[in-house]
């Protein structure tokens, strides 16, 4: 009776194991199957700047999309990596017990509002001190990039903290014993954590990456290539969001469309492979 | 338990099932009797519809109306298929689908139904009450870029272009009036919303944007377009240039030419362009096209 019981149990959890794996391979082929025509009738014309969907003469451009999406991705993970490591340490090293709690507490809160708050807030509250601050617009770069932040702060400092608290004693202790410094130890915690920190910094930077609601909201909406801070951009999940719910299902425009969900997936994956590489690269390395 | 009690409760079973088949049939019946009323097509006349379908079925309840916002093109095809009854439509019917219309021999009946008037917006404090047709084909497509180059009393200031974005029915009317199928300038910003575009120009100074007229609030300044106020009164007449009619189709052959009188078709016609029916109109944003009093 408890074999069967067991046996059961074991071929519920494969089939459900199997079913999330044949789920993300189905959406991969699904999504690749209906950019096809794209890719078959636009060519190489995918990767060119202009993007007018709906003309006469259409044309199907994502550079200018993908450039932005790219160096806003890239900008905002590094002021969140950086805001987010301090303040991970600055917890961990030196912040008392109260201090602690607090600010974990808080994080969790944050951490719960939904994007869409967010980007709400973006344009009511962040969009009009931008003008103030002389933007010419108050949906811009910044803004997207700062609301990011607030969205996404939360997770790198938890999931820092956390790792940094899972470095054993024995590690600091040794490295104090020799005589380092509060620097110096630091560092030495640091590079312990460190599979940890890049993991946290693969998920903050692929959320960033495909966040919708708060550059749909906040960014701008022009397909304009960023120059300075105050410049409105379009990412390209925007532009899916935006245009993917009217679209003619099956037209040139629908699958271009598609194009760029699988354009967005395959980068996404790309990142999280190369992090484990890393990760595991990096473990090797750091502990002989 | 008695045989009494028992065979009572075996009719009282008996009843039962004798009801449910009852309803069941009932059910089967109301089935095949209640009238169906497909409706597809523009995603412009879509709002409107929505109000019409709703109140249409609470005035007739055995009628089952279904509505697909589909885009104009795809009604009128459905309606030349057969897999519609009524198809909504931002525009009449184009040369092509006139002429496959005369050669399966259908008349489809055009009604105007409303008017889909846009009012061009600007902040209050900006300082401008007029502007052309020729300015705004400069701004949008990115010859203009400051408000002194609109006009010289303007400050320097660049110009927060806001345009819906390009799924939207608002936007097909600009690129055909405004644009005129030329191609939109980069430093314009797309906005999902009407609502986040008065939100927009209420906030920035410098900003204009363009918005159905039934959204414009006291927010914001709707300018005149070529010396022309955005009224009602001047987009029924003709005079307003930013303004388009919204069309309902449905096929007369289908009634061997005569027009309806007695079935659900004429039914949500008579509705709609009764003055309760056109009420809506003007609540979902629209111009009515037939006045709205009794």
């Amino acid at each position: 009776m408890k074999k069967i019981g067991e046996t059961l149990f074991k071929s519920i959890v494969f089939t459900a194991a199997i079913l999330v794996a044949a789920a993300l391979f189905g959406i991969i082929f699904f999504l690749f199957s209906e950019s096809l025509r794209a890719m078959k009738e636009i060519g190489w014309d995918l990767f060119s700047t202009e993007w007018f969907p709906v003309w006469e003469k259409p044309d199907f451009g994502i550079r200018t999309m993908l450039l932005n999406s790219i160096i806003l991705t890239l900008w905002t993970s590094f002021v969140v990596f950086s805001i987010g490591i301090i303040v991970a340490l600055y917890l961990h090293s030196y912040a008392n017990k109260r201090e602690k709690e607090l600010m974990l507490r808080v994080l969790e809160y944050v951490s719960g509002i939904p994007s869409v708050v967010l980007g709400f807030f973006g344009i009511v509250i962040v969009a009009p001190i931008l003008l103030k601050a002389g933007a010419w617009t108050g949906q811009n770069f910044f803004n997207a990039s700062f609301m990011l932040s607030v969205l996404t702060l939360p997770f790198m400092i938890s999931l820092s903290y956390q790792s940094l608290e899972k470095v054993p004693k024995e590690i600091s202790e040794a490295a104090v014993s020799i005589g380092a410094r509060d620097f110096a130890v630091m560092i030495v915690e640091l590079r312990y954590a460190m599979p940890g920190i890049v993991n946290a910094m693969m998920s903050v930077f692929n959320r960033i990456f495909g966040e919708t609601m708060i550059v749909l909201m906040v960014a701008g909406g022009s397909n304009l290539l960023v120059r300075s801070f105050f410049d409105p951009i379009r990412p390209l999940t925007a532009t899916l969001g935006s245009e993917l719910g009217e679209v003619e299902v099956k037209s040139l425009h629908y699958s271009a469309l598609f194009f760029i969900g699988f354009l967005l997936l395959a980068i996404s994956l790309a990142i999280t492979l190369l992090t484990n590489y890393i990760v595991r690269w990096r473990e090797r390395w750091i502990r002989g | 338990m008695s045989e009494n009690q028992r065979s009572i409760n075996k009719t009282e079973g008996g009843v039962g099932v004798r009801k449910s088949l009852l309803l069941l049939i009932l059910v089967i019946a109301t089935l095949i009797n209640a009238e169906t009323l497909v409706i597809k097509g523009s995603n412009t006349v879509y709002p409107i519809a929505q109000l019409w379908v709703e109140q249409f079925q609470k005035m007739y309840p055995n009628v089952t109306a279904t509505l697909e916002g589909a885009g104009s093109s795809t009604g009128i095809s459905a309606l030349l298929n057969g897999t519609c009854d009524i198809a909504n439509s931002s525009r009449f019917l184009k040369a092509g689908e006139v002429e496959q219309m005369h050669k399966n021999s259908r008349y489809f009946v055009p009604l105007v139904i409303a008017y889909d008037g846009i009012a061009v917006i600007v902040n209050p404090n900006l300082g401008i009450d007029s502007i052309s047709i020729e300015t705004l084909n400069k701004i949008y497509t990115g010859q203009i870029t400051e408000w002194s180059q609109v006009d010289p009393k303007l400050p320097k200031k660049t110009i927060a272009a806001y345009s819906r974005n390009t799924a939207s029915g608002t936007f097909e009317v600009w690129l055909e009036k405004v644009l005129k199928g030329e191609k939109l300038s980069p430093r314009i910003q797309m906005l999902e919303s009407s609502q986040a575009e008065i939100e927009s120009v209420a906030k920035n100074q410098y900003a204009i944007a363009y918005t159905g007229m039934g959204y414009v609030t006291s927010q914001v300044k709707a300018l005149k377009v070529e010396g022309i106020d955005p009224t009602i009164e001047n987009v029924l007449s003709g005079k307003y240039p930013l303004s388009r009619p919204l069309f309902v189709f449905f096929d007369l052959s289908r009634f061997n030419n005569m027009w309806p009188e007695n079935n659900v078709i004429a039914d949500y016609i008579r509705f709609i362009l009764s003055p309760e029916g056109q009420k809506l109109v003007e609540k979902a944003g629209y111009i009515p096209a037939y006045g709205t009093s009794k």
